[in-house]
């Protein structure tokens, strides 16, 4: 009995730490959920669910890295939403979009690949150092540079066509 | 407003509104939520279907039934003993 009582202790004070953390990092979350998506409504979604993975994973993030673990799995969950989306509808913005956005631009961000779209978003958007964003995509820096450049290229590249 | 694509795609980055709506706002309803409208759903579902009248059966009967049906016929037509009896015997009785 005296096992249980403990037992549940410690459970409450887990969740309510872990709620604790998720109503701390929350509007961190969904400002860079918005920056790498480009549109509020899907960065709902992730944040969403990347709260939720907070919540079961909070035992497991430390204090040191809690930051590193949201910033990466916050970027991951956004170009899986974003890859989900493409498979949809390829060229359209969702309806929940703020409709006072530059459309033009939007509407070009939207034609880009989701690999594109997120690098234009940690890179423009978040202003991330090629460093930071090789530590988030775990590939080399080098990498980054020439992803950034190409994005950067298709983004111009689709802007003349929407002309 | 600049006409380089690249300094645009910077502004709208820029203006982009970050606020989090507030949680009780939110569009998706927590899991419990969607758990008990589930639960009634289904509910209402089962109590629909308990509802309705069982189908009547359609189409030819079975070969089994047939077969049953005119043993039954034959008996009866050609055992006089029978006639008169409500009592309805198996065929092969």
């Amino acid at each position: 009995m005296a096992d249980q009582t403990v037992t549940m202790r410690w459970r409450r004070t887990s969740e309510t730490d872990a709620d604790a953390l998720v109503r701390r990092t929350r509007c961190h979350i969904f400002h860079i959920a918005v920056k790498v998506t480009g549109s509020r409504d899907l960065a709902e979604d992730v944040t969403q669910d990347v709260c939720l993975r907070l919540t079961k994973n909070a035992h497991k993030v430390s204090t040191e890295n809690t930051a590193a673990w949201i910033r990466k799995t916050t970027v991951r969950r956004c170009l899986s939403a974003l890859r989900e989306k493409a498979n949809i509808s390829p060229s359209k913005p969702t309806t929940a979009d703020d409709p006072t956005q530059d459309i033009a631009v939007r509407d070009t961000l939207f034609r880009l690949r989701p690999e594109a779209r997120t690098l234009l978003g940690l890179a423009l958007g978040l202003g991330y150092s090629y460093e930071e964003i090789a530590e988030i995509l775990e590939v080399p820096v080098g990498t980054v540079a020439s992803r950034l450049h190409a994005a950067k290229q298709a983004f111009r590249n689709a802007w003349e066509e929407a002309k | 407003m600049s006409q380089d694509p690249i300094e645009r795609l910077v502004t709208f980055y820029g203006d982009l509104d970050t606020t989090p709506l507030p949680q009780h706002s939110r569009r998706r309803a927590p899991e419990s939520l969607i758990g008990l409208a589930t639960g009634i759903a289904a509910a209402i579902t089962l109590v629909q279907l308990a509802s309705y009248p069982s189908p009547e059966p359609t189409g030819p009967l079975p070969l089994a039934a047939q077969v049953q049906a005119a043993g039954l016929y034959v008996r009866r037509q050609h055992t006089p003993a029978l006639e008169g009896h409500t009592e309805v015997l198996p065929w092969h009785a």
